[in-house]
């Protein structure tokens, strides 16, 4: 999330629009490469960590490792390679990023993801409270939704499975109301992928727009 | 570790008392005792939390002095002390709990509201008592209730990966059945239900060259005091020049595979000539290990010298030049660099060695932050120029499985692209270790090391040399260890299930790591592999755990003076063996 520079953003939202409006435009997390060795070696050491934690498992496995390296928590952005493998805390979007550069390096396809999921008013107050404490943006969150980034993976029959890297799980499609509903979903891929969109669970996502979940 | 556990240096130790679990509920508001009750656990979960309990008043001699601490901190809220009461009737506190505890709503069935006292005490309102008194007892349900729409379950968090996850209670032990069925159908019947006798199915087989070394033993071995180890050249000749052939096959025109016998698996010079004889190099893990293979013939450009203690009695370390050099740390790797460029060292490859990430392990660098991973490749480049660079791993296969271990491989080829691309020195030299058990390194090693080498040809084409250290799976098979029977006891009428022998732990240490083929002299001189059965083999040693076999099918004619072996014994069983029980 990059727009740390806004803060204190009011939580209001409006009860006529779609539940992605304030989003609508907005980019998804990326950390910057210096172009040198610096940069280089915390990506080598992200990829190197990830397939040895890997354990034989199947390389679908989510890279569930990271959040026993890292804590969710506020990030200020811009952030770099190099800045973002040492931190204690990392929030969603660099989580996403890490996550996606672990699926990539195992050979697999996968997708940046857009998420806003509802919650209460209680939650996205405390995690305001939380993320003002820390001078970080709260443009991700409204009163009873919040932005959220994570890593669509492709499957092998054409099939999303959407990784949660804050929180170690898959979405589940079914949810798709209530506390941590999915409410709309955003993936972003490379010119020329499916314009049929991808399946997931029910639903279908379409490529590179949000795509509404739930309206209730 | 309980300090590391509970995240504190100010631990209380109490004394362990034996008694029944009992508590003192109360509820109190701004120093007033309003309500107390005791509660006695009467069923307990896994985990030691009240389940059923039954509710009385608090002895009058109690109440007192707890209003009197209430009073005096001015309590307000709830609280629970937990005492065990002991065969004495005597009490003893364990702990001052400051809150209501979770089985409270109990107290109000047995007449007991002290959440509504305290309400009262702040706002007034008196409490309804539709529940009070119901019953003294109270016992707490599951109850299956459906989930708010609301607020759906959360995702399953996916077990890390490799990790047993929710799948870890399949499959059940089903423990008092399976005792059902053992009463039902007891090992020694399973001779009337199949024909075949259990411990002919579990009677373990020899491979030629033993049976041919124990044959040739028959006789001298009838005079041998024991417990002895005893040496198996033909297997050892065997193992040795089928693991270099092995090699042989599988090197390529770019990699050369090389063994290296560990000295430390058993420095028996029989077993060091074995792995000389073969063309084995040899690795040390201390300048006295390095004399040894010296003394034994090796060159010491055939040494490799590994280990975090590598520099323990220096004074003994060869000046003349080592074939490799692997450094435990960075500090090391600094020390070696330091040494080789004032003269006082001199190898032709020095290399470092990795810590395994993700599989527990105390030796080489961990590479598990990148702050270590940067320092690591600063330090790699102080290497002297015209020395070849090195990476060498270890982890027992035996610990982990041969799949397993093929992923830590290519696991540990990926660090190593890293190091290289990222570091600027090519690796030349890559020694993967050994650990393998013999069964392992039997099957498919050949296969095997074709496939690491095509790894290692496609992902790092500097490679020239790769190292292999399969000591334990050869030397294991090469030494035996024969005991005699001391003693049937025969406790009770019937087959003996224990049996004395004068071997024990001190030559046997590995007795419980994994399992020894054993071998019982029958009364023609030939000897027998025993199968599963009822006996336990019990060591000489007055040690409750002196027990090197269990399990074991003794033959009915086995007497006092009969004589055993223990095959397997050539590797740590040896190496790692004591004195222990001889009078000195």
């Amino acid at each position: 999330m990059f727009l740390d520079t806004v803060n204190n953003i009011t939580l209001e939202q409006a009860v006529d629009e779609p539940v992605y409006a304030p989003w609508s435009y907005f980019p998804y997390t990326d950390l910057v490469h210096h172009g040198c060795d610096c940069c280089r070696k915390a990506k080598a050491w992200l990829e190197a960590m990830d397939f040895s934690q890997l354990n034989n498992a199947s390389i679908f496995t989510g890279p569930r490792w990271l959040l026993t390296q890292y804590a969710w928590g506020p990030s200020i952005y811009p952030m770099y390679w190099c800045e973002a493998v040492k931190k204690k805390t990392l929030d969603c979007g660099a989580l996403g990023v890490l996550a996606r550069a672990c699926f990539n390096a195992r050979g697999l396809t996968c997708f940046p993801l857009q998420l806003v999921q509802q919650y209460n008013l209680e939650a996205t107050q405390h995690w305001a409270s939380r993320w003002n404490e820390e001078k970080s943006s709260t443009h991700w969150l409204r009163e009873y939704v919040m932005y959220h980034e994570g890593a669509a993976v492709l499957q092998d029959d054409n099939t999303l499975k959407l990784w949660d890297a804050s929180s170690g799980w898959w979405l589940n499609p079914d949810v798709t109301t209530g506390y941590g509903g999915v409410r709309a979903v955003r993936i972003h891929t490379p010119a020329g992928t499916s314009v049929h969109g991808y399946p997931w669970g029910k639903h279908t996502l379409r490529a590179n727009e949000w795509t509404l979940i739930s309206t209730e | 570790m309980l300090t590391k556990a509970w995240h504190t240096d100010t631990l209380f130790l109490q004394a362990h008392v034996t008694g029944y679990e009992e508590s003192v509920t109360i509820s109190a508001y701004q120093g007033t005792l309003l309500d107390a009750v005791r509660m006695r656990k009467r069923d307990l979960t896994e985990i030691s939390k009240t389940w059923a309990g039954d509710i009385g008043e608090v002895d009058s001699n109690l109440l007192k002095p707890l209003a009197d601490i209430v009073r005096d901190l001015n309590w307000t809220g709830g609280g629970e002390l937990e005492m065990i009461r002991d065969a004495n009737d005597q009490l003893w506190l364990l702990e001052w709990n400051p809150r209501f505890p979770a089985w409270i709503h109990g107290a109000t069935i047995a007449g007991h509201n002290l959440l509504a006292c305290l309400v009262a005490g702040v706002t007034g309102v008196k409490p309804m008592d539709s529940l009070m008194g119901v019953s003294k007892e109270f016992t707490r349900v599951v109850l299956e209730i459906p989930v708010k729409k609301s607020f759906p379950l959360a995702p399953l968090p996916e077990p890390f990966a490799g990790g047993m996850g929710h799948s870890m209670k399949h499959p059940s032990g089903l423990l008092a059945f399976a005792e059902k069925l053992h009463a039902r159908m007891p090992i020694n019947d399973s001779q009337a239900c199949t024909g075949t006798h259990l411990a002919d199915l579990s009677r373990p087989t020899l491979s030629d060259t033993m049976e041919a070394d124990l044959n040739s033993l028959t006789a001298s071995i009838l005079n041998l005091p024991t417990p002895c180890y005893v040496f198996m050249p033909r297997t050892a000749e065997y193992l040795f020049g089928k693991g270099a052939e092995a090699a042989k096959f599988a090197s390529t025109e770019q990699i050369h595979i090389q063994h290296a016998y560990s000295i430390k698996t058993n420095p028996d010079e029989r077993l060091l000539r074995a792995a000389l004889d073969a063309g084995f190099l040899a690795e040390a893990i201390s300048p006295l290990e390095v004399a040894r293979a010296i003394q034994v013939g090796f060159h010491p450009e055939q040494i490799i010298l590994n280990g975090p203690g590598k520099w323990w009695r220096k004074e003994n370390l060869t000046t003349q030049t080592l074939k490799a050099v692997f450094c435990d740390s960075v500090a090391d790797l600094r020390r070696v660099v330091e040494a080789v460029n004032a003269g006082a060292l001199s190898a032709r490859n020095v290399g470092i060695r990795l810590r395994t990430p993700n599989i527990s392990s105390r030796f080489g660098i961990p590479v598990n932050t990148p702050e270590v991973f940067d320092r690591l490749l600063e330090a790699i480049q102080y290497l002297p120029a015209g020395i070849d660079f090195g990476v060498h791993f270890h982890m027992a296969s035996s610990n982990m499985g041969v799949n397993q271990w093929m992923h830590l491989f290519n696991s540990m080829v990926l660090w190593c692209r890293s190091i290289e691309k990222l570091g600027g020195k090519s690796i030349s030299i890559l020694d993967i270790g050994g650990g393998w058990f013999p069964d392992d390194w039997e099957e498919g090693s050949v296969e095997r090391f074709q496939s690491v080498v095509g790894v290692i040809a496609n992902q790092l084409p500097d490679v020239r040399e790769l190292i292999s250290e399969p000591g334990k799976a050869l030397a294991q098979p090469s030494m035996a260890m024969a005991t005699r029977i001391l003693e049937i006891l025969d406790h009770e009428p019937g087959e003996p299930t224990e049996v004395v022998v004068d071997a024990s732990i001190a030559e046997l240490p590995m007795c419980t790591f994994y399992p020894h083929r054993i071998l019982h002299m029958a009364a023609d001189g030939h000897w027998q592999p025993l199968g599963n059965g009822n006996v336990q083999l019990l060591g000489r040693l007055c040690m409750e755990h002196d027990i090197i076999a269990s399990q074991v099918h003794l033959p009915q004619h086995a007497k006092a003076g009969d004589l055993l072996v223990f095959c397997d014994a050539g590797g740590y069983d040896k190496s790692m063996s004591y004195v222990f029980g001889h009078g000195q």
